[in-house]
C-alpha cells in the first residue's frame, strides 16, 4: 500500500503529498500545519493494511467475475431464486475465502 | 565590397552580418513574421506522486522558460495521468505563471475556480484518466525567465489522488506512467 493512503489511515485529516515514492528520491511533505507521522509508524501502517488488502482477494475477485446486474436480474426472472444463487455459487466457489 | 546607396532605393555591398545586433529587433520586422516558435522546452516526469491536499499544491510539472523577446507569448501545453481511489476523490488542476493562476474560470459566487477537474469514480483506482490541455499567453512583458507549473488539490473527498500511478498496484497489469508539461516561445 502507498504511503499517502497509510498516513491518510492513521490520519483521515492529513495534508501531505509523496513524490517519487519507491524510489532514491522519496520526498514526504507536510501541508498546512499537518503534523508528521514518522516513517517507523508510516511502516507499519502499509504492512498492516497490505495484509487487510492480500486478505481481501477473494473480494476483489469476485467482484470482477459476478453477472452484472443486468444479467442477474435476467437470470432471477428465467431461472428464479435458486438458478440465480446457483450462478452466483459458481462465483464464490471459484473464489472462496 | 564598397557600401553603397542607389538612388532607386537600394543598398549594395552589405555583407550578412554587417549590422551591428540587435539592431533590428522583432517589432521591426515586415508583419508576417510573428507566430514563429523562438524555442521549445518540455520536461517529462515519470516519477510519481501522490497527495492528499486540500490546498493547492505543486505537482512534480514544472517548467521555466526564458524568453528573448518581452513581446513573445508562451504556448503551455500539458499531458498529465491521474487516477483516484476506491473511494471517490476530487481532483481539482490548475495552472500557474510565476505563482499566479492562469487560464482559470471566471468567477462564479462561490463556485470552485479550476482549470480543470475530474472525479474518479470507484474502481478507477485501477486506471488512469489522462488530462490534456493548452494555453496561450499574453506578450509576457519581459526577458525575465517565466515558470509555470500544474497544481493540483482534493476538493471532494477522503482519499488520495495520484499521478503516474494507480492507488492499487497489486497487479502487474496496473500501469504506471509519464506526464509532460511544455513551453513554446511565440514570437509577436
Amino acid at each position: 500500500m502507498d504511503i499517502c493512503s497509510a498516513i491518510l489511515a492513521i490520519n483521515p485529516s492529513a495534508q501531505v503529498s509523496v513524490n517519487a515514492e519507491g524510489t532514491e528520491n522519496e520526498k514526504i511533505t507536510w501541508h498546512n500545519g499537518t503534523a508528521e507521522i514518522s516513517k517507523a509508524d508510516i511502516q507499519a501502517k502499509q504492512a498492516e493494511l497490505k495484509t487487510a488488502y492480500d486478505n481481501a482477494k477473494y473480494q476483489r475477485d469476485r467482484a470482477g467475475a459476478y453477472p452484472s446486474i443486468a444479467d442477474q436480474l435476467d437470470d432471477l426472472y428465467h431461472n428464479g431464486i435458486d438458478g440465480w444463487k446457483a450462478t452466483i455459487k459458481a462465483t464464490k466457489d471459484k473464489y472462496p475465502k | 565590397m564598397a557600401l553603397s546607396f542607389a538612388g532607386n532605393g537600394t543598398i549594395t555591398g552589405l555583407s550578412v552580418g554587417g549590422l551591428p545586433d540587435g539592431c533590428i529587433q522583432s517589432a521591426d520586422l515586415a508583419s508576417g513574421t510573428g507566430g514563429k516558435c523562438l524555442q521549445f522546452l518540455q520536461f517529462n516526469y515519470s516519477a510519481n506522486t501522490s497527495s492528499s491536499s486540500t490546498s493547492w499544491v505543486d505537482t512534480p510539472l514544472v517548467i521555466a522558460i526564458t524568453p528573448t523577446a518581452s513581446t513573445s507569448k508562451i504556448w503551455l501545453t500539458w499531458n498529465i495521468n491521474v487516477s483516484g481511489s476506491l473511494n471517490t476523490v476530487g481532483l481539482a488542476l490548475q495552472a500557474t505563471q510565476n505563482g499566479s493562476a492562469i487560464h482559470i474560470a471566471d468567477a462564479d459566487g462561490s463556485l470552485h475556480r479550476v482549470t480543470t477537474q475530474i472525479r474518479p469514480k470507484s474502481y478507477d483506482q485501477y486506471e488512469f484518466t489522462t488530462l490534456t490541455d493548452s494555453f496561450l499567453t499574453g506578450a509576457v512583458g519581459s526577458t525575465s525567465a517565466q515558470t509555470f507549473k500544474l497544481q493540483w488539490k482534493r476538493h471532494w473527498g477522503s482519499t488520495a489522488m495520484y499521478l503516474n500511478r494507480t492507488e492499487d498496484q497489486g497487479s502487474s497489469d496496473r500501469p504506471v506512467g509519464v506526464s509532460t508539461i511544455s513551453v513554446m516561445e511565440i514570437s509577436a
